[in-house]
């Protein structure tokens, strides 16, 4: 039937197809951000829109990020409907204010304020330590807004569309080295929940929570587990505020253990938050203190090497350790025998991680 | 001749709004429950003489000191004072306290505490009826430290570059807090910041509301015709303390006799004084304006002390979010 057709399409594709989507749904809707009509489409993902909706509907702001925000702020106050992207979170922090005091309040006080912000995070190239955090932990503490993170390029689809239809703010983060990573999505509209985080692996002795590319590490660390009879549970988190705690508590009673991975900065965040709020609902679910993992304690380094291997390799290779000592198999040996495996698999490229 | 039928009506709003804020002042200390209050007496002119000249579904935008702006738009004095005393029946059912306010029926939109941050709002308002194809200004009412933020120079360059149909009034009151404008900015011409991105721009005497309605009356009307943003610069000054119900000249942050020369100045006695010059308003019909003021705003007052308050709903969890 013509409404179960599926195309393999990268996360960039998939987020491209929402935007016409939505576009198409209200006539209301424009794209506007820094560089959403440049001739690479800010990774694709706007690609086609100009030509296809027109320049008062596709609009390049000037470099003025804070203004860019309370301007599509004032404009959805009077039934416009933006969907506004910052091309990476270092820049939208300028916009913070604006989204704190109007956007967000404006929408509590008035029960609606629909507006969705995409924003890019990780490292799209030597950035250094100023450039493309991962500061969604900032963002989850403002009532009032949802956070999303989706991993797969059908999420990242339904969950925009979704994030269209919502009254109230959405802001939606997009790991940078996800938009080539492919999948399959339905041709058709549809939408996914902004509050529910998905089981995409299951596993009877580990559960681990990651968010955003992170997810993608916990496949490769379960990929070379598994070779040790050791079955981790993934969850991808899909969100940063609200926390889904129901389906990791429910993964916590089955496994007993929890990690969680995270791909911001290791204190003072997500991660912590959902330990916490596991601890208060389940401590006694827990029989092993529960693990964070995350990149680094540290601003990111601007060499490449460094980067790589703190970020890339070493998350994968730390949630396999963590899961070691968790069901008390921490022995050299099987270190060893770990780095081996993810030595002949830590290509950067998401595709070759299989699900 | 318009002018002088205007200036009856102008008088009376301003006569208006400056018995509320100082009913506002006198009541103010009654209650336990208090939020933080802005009062323009001493600021009625700008906020008279600029609405004045809008339509109904003309939009305004303010800052922290807005009570005048809202008035001006015709604003409901229930919803003002019910939010500033946190009961149900204000504008957010009190949920936001003194500095918020809003009111689409009469096109006052929104208003923001953080200085400037309501500029870029405004601005988006005034594209979203540019895309939509409607033929109402937008004005964003903001005091002179605006001109100290960023976000004012983002809103005005995007406002200039799209042509958009939105007044800026910078209300001159020379002071942040207590802190003068000499010390903030440095010596120039507020017209060369609005030519500098094409924007025409109208100075003049903020406590002459005749001044203020005829520079409106120009700015206003290009903007309506499709000539791109237009700027006022008004200068005038804060009587009473920036937020409080308190004189405070004794801190001594104003010049020696710069009150003085002010209350001197008074928009309000210079108003009533113009329309005895031209015999248009006698002491009858003076008395009676005074008079219904006053009523205004006990009647009003009456109802809002007797009403509930929004806490209730809090304690209840109603208003909890996610």
């Amino acid at each position: 039937m013509w409404h179960d057709l599926e195309h393999e399409l990268t996360q960039a594709e998939a987020i491209n197809a929402a935007h016409i989507q939505v576009m198409k749904d209200d006539r209301s809707t424009i794209t506007v951000g820094e560089g959403v009509r440049d001739p690479r489409g800010l990774y694709g993902t706007t690609q086609g829109l100009l030509e296809e909706f027109g320049p008062e509907r596709v609009v390049n702001m000037p470099v003025s990020e804070s203004g860019v925000m309370g301007i599509c702020t004032g404009a959805a106050m009077l039934g416009i409907r933006p969907i506004v992207v910052f091309q990476n979170m270092d820049y939208a922090l300028l916009a913070l204010s604006q989204l704190v005091t109007h956007t967000v309040r404006f929408s509590l006080l008035n029960k609606t304020l629909p507006i969705v912000i995409r924003i890019v995070i990780g490292q799209n190239w030597i950035n250094g330590p100023q450039s493309f955090q991962t500061l969604h932990g900032l963002l989850a503490q403002i009532v009032g807004l949802k956070v999303v993170m989706p991993v797969s390029a059908k999420d990242a689809k339904g969950m925009l569309i979704q994030a269209f239809d919502d009254p109230g703010p959405v802001v939606i983060l997009e790991h940078c080295w996800l938009y080539s990573y492919k999948g399959l999505v339905p041709a058709e509209r549809y939408t996914l929940p902004l509050d529910k985080a998905n089981i995409i692996r299951s596993g009877a002795h580990i559960t681990v929570a990651a968010f955003s590319f992170s997810v993608l590490q916990a496949v490769r660390a379960a990929n070379v587990l598994t070779l040790q009879g050791i079955e981790i549970e993934i969850i991808d988190m899909r969100a940063a505020r609200p926390l889904d705690i129901n389906t990791v508590l429910g993964s916590v009673r089955r496994t007993g253990r929890l990690i969680v991975v995270d791909s911001g900065v290791m204190d003072n965040t997500v991660a912590a938050e959902l330990i916490t709020q596991i601890c208060e609902l389940g401590f006694n679910l827990l029989t092993k203190a529960p693990v964070r993992i995350s990149s680094t304690r540290q601003p990111v380094p601007l060499e490449t090497s460094l980067r790589d291997e703190r970020i890339v390799e070493n998350d994968s290779m730390e949630i396999a350790k963590a899961s070691l000592g968790l069901l008390n198999r921490n022995n050299k040996v099987s270190y060893e025998r770990l780095a081996e495996l993810l030595y002949y698999d830590q290509r950067l490229d998401p595709n070759v991680i299989r699900v | 001749m318009t002018q002088k039928n205007h200036l009856i009506a102008m008088y009376q709003s301003m006569l208006r709004i400056r018995r509320i804020e100082e009913g506002l002042a006198e009541r103010f200390q009654e209650h336990k429950l208090q939020s933080p209050l802005h009062l323009c007496i001493g600021q009625e002119a700008v906020a008279v003489g600029v609405c004045t000249e809008l339509n109904n579904n003309d939009l305004v935008f303010s800052g922290h000191r807005y009570h005048g702006h809202y008035l001006a738009k015709g604003g409901n004095l229930k919803r003002l004072l019910g939010e500033i005393f946190h009961r149900s029946i204000g504008a957010f059912q009190g949920r936001a306290g003194s500095l918020y306010i809003e009111d689409v029926n009469v096109g006052f939109m929104a208003n923001s505490p953080i200085v400037a941050a309501s500029i870029p709002l405004a601005v988006g308002a005034a594209w979203a009826a540019k895309l939509r194809g409607e033929t109402r200004i937008v004005v964003a009412f903001f005091g002179d430290a605006a001109l100290e933020q960023g976000v004012f120079f983002e809103a005005v360059n995007f406002a200039a570059l799209h042509k958009l149909p939105v007044i800026f009034v910078c209300e001159d009151n020379g002071y942040a807090v207590y802190t003068a404008l000499k010390e903030r900015q440095p010596q120039r011409v507020v017209n060369s910041i609005a030519n500098a991105y094409g924007i025409p721009c109208f100075a003049g005497d903020g406590n002459d509301v005749l001044t203020v309605f005829n520079l409106a009356h120009s700015a206003i009307s290009s903007a309506r015709n499709g000539m791109g943003p237009q700027f006022m610069h008004l200068v005038t000054h804060r009587w009473r303390e920036h937020s409080g119900p308190h004189f405070d000249d004794d801190l001594g942050y104003r010049n020696e006799g710069e009150l003085e020369s002010w209350l001197s100045r008074c928009p309000i006695n210079m108003a009533r004084q113009e329309l005895e010059n031209h015999n248009l308003l006698t002491d009858k019909m003076a008395l009676q304006f005074e008079r219904g003021c006053q009523q205004e705003f006990d009647d009003t007052y009456e109802i809002i002390r007797n009403s509930p308050f929004t806490m209730d709903d809090y304690r209840s969890g109603v208003s909890d979010v996610a």
